[in-house]
C-alpha cells in the first residue's frame, strides 16, 4: 500500500496547517460552551420597580409582597429617559406604574389597569405578572367575601396568605432539554472545523498527487488508476476518521453527554455530513491549482456557509433570502438537523419523519458532488 | 524486440505530431531518440507507454501490444522524466522507496532495491535530505533513481541531464552505462549531441513528426562527410590566393574572415597535404592547423538546416 503511506505522510508532515482548523474549532467550541454555562438554572428574582404618584397602604403592601417574591428597587430618576436608561443598563427588569386611584377602584370593585415596561429577553414579564395577578386576585377575593373588615385588615390578610415562599428550579427534563439545545449548537460548530481539516487534506492530497510530471509517473507503473483512487481515499479516510473522532471526544466529554440517543443521532448527522463534505472536498480540490488558494478558498466556503447556515448566528435573526441561498449547502440541513435533535425530547417516529427527508437532502448533496467530479474527470480525460 | 512500433501516426486537430513512424529497438541496445523541440520524441514515447491514445499504427513492447491497462508490461518499465517528478513533502529514501513500492512489494526486496539504487545514482549521503534541499544535479539523480529502483528491463530517459553540473552530468551518463551493461535496454532522448554520442549504440532522428535518419553514430557521419573542415590562422591571404586554394582537390568551400581560413572539404585525406604545399608555393604564413570532425550536430544541421538547441 504506498500510496496509502505516502498519503499519511504527506497528511502527517502538514499537521501543523491541517490542525489550524481543528485547533481554531475548539477554540470556538469553549468559548461557546464557557458562554452558555453562564446562564443559571435557577431562577433568579427580577428587580421591579413602582412608580406611583401617591404612596398608599396599597402601594407599600404591594412594594412589601413583591420584594417577597423578586427584588424591588428604587430608582431616583423617573423620568422617561431615566426609566429608558435603567432598564438599558439593566437596573431594573419590570417597571409597573400602579395609578394612585388603584386603592380607590379595588375598594369600588372596579378593574385597575397597570402600566408595565419590562427589560427584553429576561424572564421577568411573566414572573412579575403572575406575582401581581396573584396579589390583586387574593385582595379582591378578601374584599368581596369580607364585607365588614377594613381595607387595612384585607391587605394584611392578602400578605399573610401570600407569605408562603418557594425556589422556582427548572425541571430535570427542562434543564436535559437546554442541555441538548446547548449541545446542538456545539455540533453545529463542527461545520466549521470539519470543512476545513476534510477540505484541507483532500486539496494538499490533490495536489500532490495532480502534479503533472508525478501524475505521469505513476500512470506508468503498474498500479492501476482506480486503486490508485482507492488508496488515496483509503487514507484520507483514515485520517478524517481520526480527527472526527478527536472532535466528537471532545465535543461529548465538554457536554458532559453520556452515549445515549441523542448522542446516536448528532453522530449519525455529524456522519452524513462528513460525507457530503468529503465528496465536496474532493470536488472542489480538483480544481485547486496552487497551495495559495487553498486557504483562501476554505476560508471563503467554510465561514460563508457557516454564517449562511446558521452556525455563528441564528437562523431567525437572518433576512429570508439568506436562507434560500443557504439551503443550497448542506451546512444549512446538518444545522437544521442538529437543531431538531437539540430541540427534540422524544425520539419517535415523529422526529423521524423530520429528521429523514433533511438527512436524505444532505446525501443527495454527497451524490450531486460525486457526480460532478466525475464528469469533470470524464471531461478532463477526453479533452487531454 | 523491446519495442516494435509500425506506421505510427498521432495528430492533433491538424497537426500531424508523428507522421507514419517506424521504431524498432533491440534488446540491450542504448537507442538515441533525437530532434529539435516539437519534433514528435515526447509525443512517440508518450504514445509507447499508452499515455496518449494514437490515430494509426502498432506499437508492441515485449512482443505484446502495449495499451492503459498492460500492467505486466508497465512492471518492467522505468520512466525517467525531463521534469523532477517526486514528492517535495518526501525525503530522497521515501521518494525512491515509493516508486519503487508501486513495482515491488516484497519489503525485504523493496529495501535491497532502494539502497541499490540510492548507491548507483551515489545519493547515499542524502537519504533523509527533502528534494527542496538538493542541488539541481543531485535532484536529478534522485528522479534517475525513482525511475530505476524497480531494475527495470526498459528505460525511458527523456533529457535526464538539463541544467546539470558536469560532475553529475558525468555520474549520470556512468549510471546509465553501469544500467546497460546490467541489461537494460535504455531510450534516451536528449538534445545533447555528445551525450548521444557518447551512449548510444543507435541513433533515430525524428524531425516533424517523421524519422529523418537513423544508424549507429559512425554511419550517421558518414553521411555527411562532407563537411569536415580544415581551420588555420592565417594572418594575409589575398583574393588571388584564395582562387588557386579553391582550385585544390576536394575543396567544397574556403571563408576568410578575421585572419581565420576555414576549408570546407568532402574528403580531408585528400585536401590536407594538398594544402599544405600549397601554402608553402604561395609563400602565405599560417598558423594554429587543426581540423574539425563530424559531430552529430554537424549531421543534425546538414539533415535538418537547423540547430538542435533551438
Amino acid at each position: 500500500m504506498p500510496v496509502y503511506k505516502t498519503v499519511l505522510k504527506i497528511l502527517s508532515k502538514n499537521i501543523r496547517v491541517l490542525l489550524l482548523g481543528f485547533g481554531v474549532t475548539i477554540f470556538m467550541l469553549l468559548i461557546m460552551s464557557s458562554n452558555l454555562s453562564n446562564n443559571s438554572q435557577t431562577l433568579q428574582p427580577a428587580k421591579v420597580a413602582i412608580i406611583t404618584p401617591h404612596t398608599n397602604s396599597l402601594s407599600r403592601s404591594l412594594k412589601q409582597y413583591l420584594n417577597q417574591q423578586q427584588q424591588v428597587v428604587y430608582l431616583k430618576d423617573t423620568s422617561q429617559k431615566g426609566l429608558d436608561d435603567a432598564l438599558f443598563f439593566q437596573e431594573v427588569d419590570y417597571i409597573l406604574y400602579l395609578p394612585a386611584t388603584a386603592s380607590a377602584q379595588l375598594q369600588a370593585e372596579q378593574k385597575v389597569k397597570f402600566k408595565t415596561k419590562v427589560r427584553p429577553g429576561t424572564y421577568s414579564k411573566e414572573m412579575v405578572d403572575q406575582n401581581i395577578n396573584q396579589y390583586f386576585n387574593t385582595l379582591t377575593i378578601y374584599h368581596r367575601n369580607l364585607a365588614h373588615a377594613s381595607w387595612p385588615n384585607i391587605l394584611e390578610k392578602t400578605q399573610q396568605t401570600l407569605q408562603h415562599q418557594g425556589k422556582v428550579r427548572f425541571d430535570k427534563n427542562y434543564q436535559r432539554h437546554q442541555q441538548q439545545q446547548h449541545t446542538a449548537l456545539d455540533y453545529n460548530i463542527l461545520a466549521y472545523g470539519l470543512f476545513l481539516v476534510i477540505f484541507e487534506a483532500y486539496s494538499l492530497v490533490s495536489l500532490v498527487f495532480n502534479r503533472q510530471a508525478v501524475k505521469t509517473r505513476n500512470l506508468c507503473s503498474p498500479l492501476a488508476p482506480n486503486k490508485f483512487t482507492q488508496q488515496i481515499n483509503l487514507g484520507l479516510l483514515g485520517y478524517i476518521s481520526l480527527i472526527t473522532a478527536a472532535f466528537l471526544a471532545i465535543i461529548i466529554s465538554y457536554t458532559h453527554s453520556s452515549f445515549n440517543q441523542v448522542t446516536g443521532w448528532f453522530i449519525i448527522n455529524t456522519v452524513l455530513f462528513i460525507l457530503s463534505t468529503m465528496t465536496l472536498s474532493s470536488w472542489l480540490s480538483s480544481y485547486i491549482k496552487k497551495a495559495e488558494a487553498l486557504s483562501g478558498v476554505a476560508n471563503v466556503y467554510g465561514l460563508g456557509t457557516c454564517f449562511l447556515g446558521g452556525v455563528f448566528i441564528p437562523r431567525n435573526i437572518m433576512p429570508a433570502f439568506v436562507s434560500k441561498i443557504a439551503c443550497f449547502t448542506p451546512t444549512y440541513w446538518f444545522v437544521q438537523n442538529n437543531n431538531l435533535i437539540g430541540k427534540t425530547v422524544d425520539f419517535n417516529i415523529n422526529f423521524f419523519q423530520h429528521f429523514a427527508p433533511t438527512a436524505l437532502i444532505i446525501l443527495a448533496f454527497t451524490v450531486a458532488f460525486w457526480t460532478l467530479q466525475v464528469c469533470g474527470q470524464r471531461l478532463s480525460k477526453n479533452h487531454n | 524486440m523491446i519495442i516494435d512500433v509500425q506506421n505510427l501516426v498521432k495528430r492533433y486537430d491538424k497537426l500531424t505530431a508523428l507522421n507514419h513512424v517506424d521504431l524498432q529497438v533491440q534488446p540491450g541496445e542504448i537507442l538515441g531518440l533525437l530532434g529539435p523541440n516539437g519534433s514528435g520524441k515526447s509525443t512517440m514515447i508518450n504514445c509507447i507507454l499508452a499515455l496518449l491514445q494514437y490515430d494509426r499504427g502498432d506499437i508492441k513492447v515485449f512482443d505484446q501490444p502495449m495499451t492503459a491497462n498492460s500492467y505486466a508490461l508497465k512492471q518492467r518499465i522505468g520512466i525517467i522524466p525531463q521534469e523532477i517528478a517526486v514528492f517535495e513533502e518526501l525525503t530522497v529514501q521515501e521518494n525512491i522507496s515509493y516508486y519503487c513500492g508501486l513495482y515491488v512489494h516484497d519489503r525485504q526486496e523493496l529495501k535491497v532495491k532502494v539502497q541499490q539504487a540510492i548507491e548507483l545514482v551515489g545519493l547515499e549521503d542524502f537519504i533523509k535530505f527533502y528534494p527542496k534541499q538538493l542541488s539541481g544535479g543531485l535532484a536529478r539523480r534522485l528522479n534517475i533513481a525513482c525511475g530505476i529502483a524497480h531494475q527495470p528491463e526498459l528505460i525511458f530517459f527523456d533529457e535526464p541531464t538539463v541544467a546539470v553540473d558536469p560532475q553529475s552530468r558525468n555520474h549520470i551518463l556512468q549510471s546509465i552505462k553501469q544500467l546497460n551493461q546490467q541489461g537494460a535496454t535504455i531510450v534516451y532522448t536528449t538534445h545533447y549531441m555528445e551525450e548521444a554520442e557518447f551512449l548510444c549504440k543507435r541513433i533515430v532522428i525524428l524531425d516533424h513528426g517523421q524519422v529523418i535518419a537513423q544508424g549507429t553514430p559512425t554511419e550517421l557521419k558518414d553521411m555527411v562527410k562532407a563537411n569536415e573542415k580544415i581551420i588555420l590562422e592565417v594572418p594575409l591571404l589575398t583574393a588571388a590566393q584564395q582562387q588557386v586554394l579553391q582550385q585544390l582537390p576536394a575543396i567544397q568551400h574556403i571563408d576568410y574572415q578575421n585572419q581565420s581560413l576555414t576549408v570546407t572539404s568532402k574528403d580531408l585525406e585528400q585536401t590536407l597535404l594538398p594544402l599544405l604545399e600549397c601554402l608553402k608555393q604561395q609563400k602565405i604564413v599560417y598558423a594554429n592547423i587543426h581540423t574539425q570532425q563530424i559531430s552529430l550536430n554537424d549531421v543534425f544541421l546538414t539533415i535538418t538546416g537547423r540547430q538542435l538547441r533551438d
